[in-house]
């Protein structure tokens, strides 16, 4: 099975690993699992009062499609608004890397931890009043 | 069930009667396809046997000069037993089929586990990287911690009439996966 030129380079350098403080204000924080192959990942999102994401960081332990997943998300909500990285689909995931029908789930958890750090974000923007 | 040909009673994959090859069933159980009891505590050697017993009654081999219709029970049977021991040998796969009445898939995206354990297995991940073997001893202690606990309600379960699946199973079944990736490393 022949994985494409761009997961592999996402794999061999991926982009933005790395973490920031939980406890920050302006942090959202994803930490997500996939019960069935052990993966874990966590994205993490800065993002300022016009609701834009500034930076993103992750760190997973898993297969290379897991890394390459998350380290790709990264790089496509960089810059964009909350809106538009919530629309950010596994399947546009799976489609940019090419990624195969085994290794689909690793797309899933991605878009997953997407959701769950932008759900933390408001959480804490809402605790703030 | 009657068997196709020769109308008499059957019981199991073959005809007593006239030794014709039954249809396997179409949404087959895992232990009964072994001709098993439902159960948990059930020893690898045993649905070995019980796989192999089965095997040399409906193995493809033994059919193939019988009818078409004997040649694809035969296959179908032979999938059906393979699946079984597959499913049932291991005793999470296991675990999970009695809580679930399904096979997990290898590729199921993730479930709803404990934040807090989420937290604990990816700080020890990040452990891992300085000092793998103290960290795979630790994780260690936690996965036969979490088999004791599954097997102490599994086997609880069994005492009952077996008839409603076994819970809360399915979360102890859940850490499973990740204790074993930081107990063996590389596994």
């Amino acid at each position: 099975m022949a994985y494409s030129d761009k997961l592999i380079d996402h794999y061999e350098n991926p982009q933005n690993v790395g973490s920031m403080d939980k406890a920050a204000p302006d942090v959202g924080t994803g930490l997500v699992g996939a019960p069935a192959c052990g993966d874990v990942m966590k994205l993490q999102l800065k993002i300022n009062d016009d609701g834009i994401i500034e930076d993103a960081k992750f760190k997973t332990f898993g297969c290379g499609s897991a890394i390459a997943s998350s380290s790709l998300v990264t790089t496509m909500v960089k810059g964009q608004s909350i809106e538009a990285a919530e629309q950010i689909k596994n399947s546009d995931i799976a489609a940019e890397l090419a990624l195969p029908p085994v290794k689909i789930h690793c797309s899933v958890l991605a878009e997953d931890a997407i959701k769950a750090a932008i759900a933390d974000y408001r959480k804490k923007r809402a605790q703030q009043g | 069930m009657i068997c196709w040909r020769c109308r008499e009673k059957v019981e199991g994959p073959l005809c007593v009667s006239c030794g014709a090859l039954q249809p396997p069933p179409a949404a087959p159980d895992h232990f009964d396809v072994l001709g098993l009891d439902r159960a948990w505590s059930v020893e690898r050697q045993e649905i070995d046997a019980a796989w192999r017993a089965r095997s040399r009654l409906v193995h493809p081999d033994r059919f193939a000069a019988k009818s078409a219709v004997e040649r694809r029970m035969s296959l179908q049977w032979t999938a059906a037993i393979n699946s079984a021991r597959r499913a049932l040998r291991d005793p999470v796969r296991r675990g999970w089929y009695l809580a679930t009445g399904r096979d997990r898939p290898a590729d199921e995206p993730g479930g709803s586990l404990d934040p807090d354990f989420l937290e604990q297995i990816f700080e020890l991940q990040l452990e891992a990287q300085g000092d793998p073997q103290g960290v795979a001893a630790q994780a260690s202690a936690m996965r036969d911690a979490v088999m004791g606990e599954l097997d102490a309600r599994l086997q609880a379960w069994e005492q009952g009439d077996r008839t409603a699946p076994p819970t809360g199973v399915t979360e102890l079944l859940d850490r499973m996966k990740y204790l074993d990736n930081l107990a063996q490393p590389g596994a």
